[in-house]
């Protein structure tokens, strides 16, 4: 059953739990981003996440840019979430 | 008595090791912490010995054994671009500073490549590379001597 919820308090900058970032270059969106630590082969580090509405990114936007605050990121993986309304981002810094 | 000759290849290696272009100082011996960024920089190394197998070689008290023991030296990357290639340069560096005295100051009988493996990793805000050179170091002891290397 497809989530028919309003999804977009969830994703408001002022009252919810979203920051603000630009989306391939130009496009405002609304993520949940997170960037939790995160240990690779034997060096330290963070895996920086986004979660983003499917309806504000192309249905393939890996390669394209997410830029929050003053870090701009490659998006390296899409993953769709449940029903797919919400997918999550991988992230690398650029 | 003098450290084990094993431990003493290991120091010689390290200090060997240290001050090449791309890893400059960043060689780390023994490291079982994750390593920080600042510690990676342009790239690392851990060095550390693996396995070791021995040979005897002669009878009585004092006989003499031959120990091939792998001397681990694992190079560490950490960049958005061009890592693979950072990795080879490092691999290089090695190898021929390695080769410039492949007897470590007379603490073992050669080091040999042995075999290697590379490693990638893409979950993380940069990509990383690991690549483990392992090296085969010949050395003779006495049985009773470990810490004199023949």
């Amino acid at each position: 059953v497809a989530l028919t919820e309003d999804l977009a308090p969830f994703f408001d900058t002022a009252y919810g739990f979203a920051v603000a970032a630009t989306y391939d270059g130009a496009s405002p969106v609304s993520v949940i981003f997170d960037n939790a630590y995160l240990e690779q082969l034997g060096i330290a580090g963070t895996g920086p996440v986004a979660l983003v509405r499917a309806s504000q990114v192309a249905a393939d936007p890996t390669g394209k840019t997410l830029a929050i605050g003053a870090q701009t990121y490659l998006i390296r993986n899409v993953r769709p979430m449940d029903d797919g309304a919400v997918v999550l981002l991988n992230l690398q810094e650029q | 008595m003098a450290d084990h000759v094993s431990e003493q290849i290991i120091a010689a290696a390290v200090a060997a090791l240290t001050g090449l272009a791309t890893t400059g100082a960043r060689v780390y011996d023994s490291r079982v912490h994750p390593l920080q960024d600042a510690e990676v920089a342009a790239g690392a190394l851990l060095v550390d010995q693996g396995d070791e197998s021995d040979e005897t070689l002669s009878i009585g008290a004092d006989r003499l054994v031959e120990r091939e023991m792998e001397l681990l030296v694992v190079a560490k990357v950490k960049q958005t671009a061009s890592y693979r290639a950072t990795i080879n340069q490092i691999r290089k560096e090695v190898e021929v500073q390695i080769a410039q005295d492949d007897t470590l100051g007379g603490k073992c009988k050669y080091i040999n490549p042995r075999r290697g493996e590379l490693e990638l990793a893409g979950d993380g805000e940069k990509p990383v590379a690991s690549y483990t050179m392992v090296f085969s170091v010949v050395y003779v002891t006495a049985l009773n001597a470990p810490d004199i290397s023949l």
